[in-house]
């Protein structure tokens, strides 16, 4: 075995530049999916970081019928207790509660629709990181009567800016329109465009009081101490709070879109790597195939003078493993330095900006890349070398010594 | 003793249409220790026989017989073994491995045959001192001239002591002096091993050494003479 390494080792660099042409393709097919999946991996992070960090949280509550029909007056019956009794249990970081509600908010030259969410000062910033994302002005100030924090894309629309008073109007109780003044006194910004158009939060005192509600909530968002616990969580909440109006799901369940997105990324990242690995294959058949034709009479020689079928099959593959595994390597290495230089200084993507807010996306890319990930393309990439090597391999098996050694070189 | 009998050896080309005879039946016996060239003009089938005896080519018809074992009924895989454990080969292009050294060269049957390597070491270092190429022993076979490279391939064919070399034209690609050198110590291995050799050749200073010498004409022996060679004749 032995022996046949070292020939194999010294056959591929029988033609240097052929050997360093695929070291080179497959470093820079290696490189080129290290980065894309880096880039789309972070993207997905940031998404699902977007969407539970500020929005949703690990689990919601809410009444089943709120899903169907996003009325104010459907609540989660008894939400104070479940509430309060979430808040003690040892997984839960922070609970909060919201009201969700459409209406349409005008100022004195522009109107827009809107979703009001009425939050709990001070539990929600526990719970989601909202606050951090206010631009301008103040958080829901207690300060002043009916504060409110809008997007400042909607602000822009509405051409108001904080300290400005807003109009809302929402359906109430018994379906009148409540139409409340409101102040506004902060502005938020959001990495999903659709967001900050749309979404205006509000003190959910103020919001149930309007609305007659009080003390009742549409939504009960919680945030766990560990998320990898959330399955377990889930399923003992799911137990105990097992009512027909009590529907308790984790961020993919009640968020149906996010978890698009990441089967979406998830999928587009398999398609990449496939693509890089088929291109990749035919790279090295294409490679093996040349170089078995060159020494079709060697291959010959040796089976004339006793290399079985077993070890010259063998030396193939040994060859190709060893261009997979150059490339591989170098591939790998300029990737991590390239993602590792990336997620210091960030990839700007202004560019797209319009479209990359549309999927919750932010302009600039921090990429970064689990070391598993690493790990699995390097063992897709040595597998795919390796199976691919298995034709020319079995084509060389098939030439006759007589005939390869009587061939004119 | 016989160690190869060849019976009514054919090797016959578009049978069904217009048959071409590369060998028709050919009957032939070769004891140990001989010293065999055969002859012939091209297309002869001096090649053809020599690749019917090794193994390499297949017959139309009849039998080759080594050892009581008829090699054209063993299967790819045995057949390649009982290349390996049996048989040297010399060709004309000497066909050395291009990424061994003369080293290694030598030493790749017997690594084939999984020798242990003090011994393997030791008849590497015999062979390459055999066919004097000992200072050029890390040599690659482009660091070495034709006769050299046919002396490793030569000291490559014997260094596993097979029962029998088969050598086509080994000398075809040689000046002179190399091939006189060449045939020296083929001679010499042949008496001091006791192995056969078997070869081709146009060469009539191969042809004037050799012990017996097979003329083969339209792939049929048509002469089969034992000679004294001019060493035997200087001792005599």
């Amino acid at each position: 075995m032995k022996t046949l390494l070292k020939i194999a080792w010294r056959n591929i660099w029988r033609n240097t530049t052929r050997s360093l042409v695929v070291v080179i393709s497959l470093a820079i097919g290696i490189w080129a999916t290290v980065i894309i999946l880096a880039v789309s991996d972070s993207l997905h992070m940031e998404a699902l970081k977007d969407g539970i960090e500020y929005k949703y949280g690990h689990i919601q509550i809410q009444n089943p019928d709120f899903i169907k029909n996003e009325k104010l007056t459907i609540t989660i019956p008894n939400g104070e207790r479940i509430l309060k009794e979430i808040r003690t249990d040892d997984e839960v970081k922070a609970a909060t509660a919201r009201t969700e509600v459409s209406g349409i908010i005008a100022s004195a030259g522009n109107s827009s629709n809107v979703i009001l969410i009425g939050i709990l000062p001070g539990a929600e910033e526990k719970t989601t990181m909202l606050k951090s994302r206010l631009a301008t002005g103040e958080y829901l100030s207690q300060k002043v009567r009916n504060p409110i924090i809008l997007g400042e894309r909607l602000a822009k629309k509405l051409n108001v800016k904080p300290g400005n008073k807003v109009v809302l109007g929402f359906e109430g109780k018994s379906g009148e329109l409540i139409s409340s003044t409101f102040r506004i006194t902060g502005l938020y910004n959001a990495t999903q465009t659709r967001d900050e158009e749309m979404l205006v939060y509000a003190d959910l005192y103020d919001v149930t009081k309007l609305a007659g509600i009080e003390g009742q909530y549409n939504k009960i968002v919680i945030k766990l101490k560990e998320p990898e616990q959330l399955a377990t969580y889930l399923a003992f909440l799911q137990s105990k709070f097992s009512q027909p109006d009590v529907l308790v799901q984790d961020w993919r369940q009640a968020n149906p879109e996010l978890e698009l997105i990441s089967d979406m990324i998830y999928q587009m990242d398999i398609i990449m790597t496939i693509i890089v690995l088929i291109a990749l294959a035919f790279g090295i058949v294409n490679t093996m195939l040349m170089s078995i034709l060159e020494r079709y009479k060697e291959l010959g020689i040796l089976m004339a003078i006793g290399m079985n079928r077993r070890r010259v099959f063998t030396m193939i593959v040994v060859e190709t493993t060893y261009l997979s595994i150059l490339g591989g390597a170098v591939g790998m290495l300029i990737g991590f330095v390239t993602v590792s230089i990336l997620s210091y200084n960030g990839i700007n993507l202004s560019l797209f900006s319009e479209a990359l807010s549309g999927w919750g996306f932010s302009d600039v890319v921090y990429p970064t890349l689990e070391p598993r990930v690493y790990v699995l393309i390097t063992v897709l990439v040595i597998l795919t070398a390796v199976l691919t090597s298995i034709y020319p391999a079995v084509k060389a098996l098939m030439l006759k010594p007589n005939e390869a050694i009587s061939k004119q070189n | 003793m016989n160690v190869i009998e060849t019976k009514d050896v054919s090797k016959i080309y578009n049978p069904d249409t217009i048959p071409v005879y590369a060998l028709n039946k050919v009957n032939l016996n070769f004891e140990k220790g001989e010293f065999t060239a055969i002859v012939g003009p091209s297309g002869s089938g001096k090649t053809t026989l020599l690749n019917v005896i090794g193994g390499l080519d297949d017959a139309s018809n009849g039998s080759v017989m080594i050892d009581g074992s008829d090699i054209l009924k063993l299967s790819g895989g045995k057949l390649i073994d009982f290349r390996l454990r049996h048989i040297g080969f010399v060709f004309q292009a000497y066909n050395l491995i291009p990424v061994l050294s003369a080293k290694e060269n030598i030493e790749f049957i017997m690594l084939l045959q999984n020798w242990p390597t003090k011994k393997r070491e030791d008849r590497t270092k015999e062979m390459l001192e055999a066919v004097g190429l000992k200072d050029k022993s890390g040599s690659k076979p482009s660091q070495l001239s034709g006769g050299q490279q046919q002396r490793v391939a030569v000291a490559r064919a014997l260094a596993s002591k097979p029962r029998f070399v088969l050598a086509d034209e080994p000398t075809a690609n040689l000046d002179s002096k190399s091939a006189e050198n060449l045939l020296d110590i083929m001679l010499k291995l042949n008496l001091e091993e006791h192995i056969t050799f078997i070869f081709s050749t146009h060469d009539p200073r191969v042809i004037k050494r050799a012990r017996r010498v097979i003329t083969l004409e339209d792939g049929k022996v048509v002469s089969d003479i034992q000679q004294n060679t001019e060493q035997e004749l200087a001792r005599q």
